[in-house]
């Protein structure tokens, strides 16, 4: 399933055909994609349905049975030393050496890669909010510490492609947003392609630009986020939600009131709401505010498995 | 090669912040004082009875029957006629070997805890691949740019070093604590060259012993760290080494009859053999069992290599 996108940019990513075979049961089939500099992919799939097995094809940590990844150009697997420092990763959870301090894992990974000064490492630090514990040892850490201990390591050596398995698990809420921004900050600034795999839907919705939808090893489904939110759910508190509705009927669809709350709820494109509400102001409604609710993923993803388990 | 030595301190790092190393270089101390103390305690109770002369004859005459049953052309028999001579020179120059109770006594003794260093080399080599499988930390390693086989040898040439240092280690504490404990006296060691007798300090001789027992220790390392890289377990490793290193020997013993026993690896991981003349079997030379100790020594990395660089990594 090629991506029917019109390349901006050269793909820092593809994957040609991917498929892990193990005793005759495709556990990644066939699967086709370009990933973009500047874009945050994410990567969506029950359990069990191949993230982790693409993701370890991705890094080299498995062979693929079939396919090719090509980083950059370059064949992962060909030429392995080029192609994969172009990468930065976390396979499934970020696991460090416990019994060092979380600067020393980063010294040990540095020392692997060409050229990441001591400044480096520090400017990584502070960009993962770590400049207080990091003389620490990393089993004294949270969660939420390590995560972040495990992006750093990922970032050390400004790598084109980041990959990143459940990157918010354990992140409390503010630090889940702070993470978020800061995704999209080197995304856009630094042109970094960024591959997600969360099961939390909002997660990915939030965070993302692209979609892929992975089942029994297939990638079923790839989607732009913006394609799957034109069609919103509006809300409107009115002084009269009834008369609203009148109003309102002609022009968008789905119009329900809630009288409790003194609003009207609809679906509309953004496009048509400055016109709804001119014409309930110019009707001589008060107007107290305007709210849209986004159609979630996860309604969409339960349509596309079929409502199967989310893991 | 700064590439190398940058992993090589990566894995020297991780060896050495552990906490078992400690404990181990702790123990090591811990050992070479406890037997200091018992050796001092023996050696104040029990004074040599025999002059010194009286021993070396008796070990003249232990030379002379053993030598009668040895093929003249061996090795053995060269080493037994070396010997011989050595005694002799002692005895008409008047040269007394080293006393029991004094400080070179005491440093050739430390050599009864050399296994205690292959038993610390071969936990080192179990567990330095098994363990980043078993955390999951291979996964961190194995995403750097740096070929997988490159790993796997800095890890190696890591535990080699490792078991180098802890043997230094022994031999320091040996010389210290031997300092502390017993008189320092000189002493002389005899060394048969092509130009006839030579006299030296017995330093060399005790390094050459060190040196010789690294041999076994180099083997059973390989062989830990052969078993941890194709199992990716640390227990089995460690189980599996010890087990052949305590039976290996006996084995060798028992099959000693048999023409092809000189093939068995154990008959030659004791390289010290060669320096007491007390070898294992028959038809056995310091040539002939670095070609066998090679041959496993490369099997064992050919299985290594294989492994460590073509499996997947699924953890």
């Amino acid at each position: 399933m090629e991506v029917g996108k019109v390349m901006e940019h050269k793909p820092v990513v593809q994957l040609k055909g991917l498929t892990k075979t193990i005793k005759k049961k495709h556990l990644v089939r066939d699967i086709h994609l370009d990933l973009l500099p500047g874009e945050v992919f994410g990567f969506l799939g029950p359990n069990g349905a191949g993230k982790t097995t693409t993701i370890r094809m991705m890094v080299g940590l498995m062979k693929p049975s079939q396919g090719q990844v090509l980083i950059d150009g370059t064949d992962l697997h060909a030429n392995f030393e080029k192609a994969i420092g172009e990468v930065g990763a976390i396979v499934e959870n970020p696991e460090l050496y416990n019994y060092l301090s979380g600067y020393k894992n980063l010294i040990h990974f540095s020392r692997m890669h060409k050229s990441v000064t001591k400044e480096r490492i520090h400017e990584v630090i502070k960009q993962v909010g770590l400049e207080n514990r990091i003389h620490e040892k990393v089993k004294t850490y949270s969660l939420g510490m390590r995560q972040r201990l495990g992006l750093a390591q990922a970032l050390l050596h400004r790598p084109k492609f980041l990959i990143l398995d459940e990157p918010t698990n354990g992140l409390d809420p503010a630090g889940i947003r702070e993470f978020r921004h800061y995704l999209r900050k080197i995304a856009r600034e630094e042109g970094v392609s960024i591959f997600v795999s969360s099961h939390l839907l909002s997660e990915i919705e939030l965070m993302c630009d692209r979609v892929g939808i992975i089942q029994q090893g297939e990638l079923i489904d790839v989607r732009n986020i913006s394609d799957s939110v034109t069609d919103m759910q509006w809300s409107i508190d009115v002084d009269s939600p009834k008369k609203a509705k009148q109003i309102l009927v002609d022009i968008v669809s789905d119009v329900e009131v809630n009288a409790e709350e003194s609003s009207v709820q609809f679906n509309a494109e953004k496009d048509l709401i400055p016109e709804v509400n001119k014409k309930l102001v110019e009707s001589g409604l008060l107007v107290y505010g305007i709210a849209s609710r986004k159609t979630t993923l996860e309604d969409e993803f339960l349509k596309v498995t079929g409502g199967e388990q989310v893991g | 090669m700064v590439k190398w030595f940058k992993l090589f301190q990566n894995e020297w790092m991780k060896l050495i912040r552990k906490k078992s190393t400690l404990v181990m270089i702790g123990l090591l101390f811990f050992a070479v004082a406890v037997m200091g103390g018992i050796l001092k305690w023996d050696s104040m109770k029990n004074p040599s009875q025999q002059s010194w002369e009286q021993t070396v004859q008796r070990e003249v005459a232990q030379y002379s029957k053993t030598k009668q049953a040895v093929d003249p052309s061996s090795y053995q028999y060269e080493r037994l006629e070396e010997q011989l001579q050595t005694s002799q020179y002692r005895l008409e120059n008047d040269l007394p070997p080293v006393q029991k109770g004094s400080f070179w006594w005491f440093v050739e003794q430390s050599q009864n805890l050399i296994s205690f260093i292959t038993l610390f080399s071969i936990i080192a080599a179990a567990g330095i691949v098994a363990t980043e499988f078993s955390t999951g930390t291979i996964k961190l390693l194995a995403i750097r740019p740096v070929s997988r086989w490159k790993i796997l040898y800095s890890k190696y040439i890591t535990t080699i070093v490792y078991g180098f240092f802890m043997l230094g280690l022994l031999f320091l504490f040996a010389v210290v604590i031997g300092a502390v404990l017993f008189p320092v006296e000189s002493a002389v060691a005899l060394n048969v060259t092509d130009n006839g007798i030579i006299e030296s300090t017995p330093l060399w001789g005790y390094l050459q012993w060190y040196l010789y027992s690294f041999v076994g220790i180099v083997l059973f390392t390989t062989l830990a760290f052969m078993i941890s890289t194709v199992f990716r377990s640390n227990a089995l490793a460690i189980g599996i080494t010890m087990f052949l290193m305590f039976t290996g020997s006996q084995v060798v013993f028992l099959l000693s009859r048999y023409e092809w026993a000189k093939y068995l690896l154990f008959a030659h991981t004791d390289f010290t053999q060669y320096i007491t003349a007390n070898i294992m079997m028959k038809g056995l030379s310091p040539t002939f069992s670095l070609s066998i100790l090679a041959i496993y020594f490369i099997g064992f990395h050919v299985l290594s290599y294989i492994t460590f660089t073509k499996r997947d990594i699924a953890v």
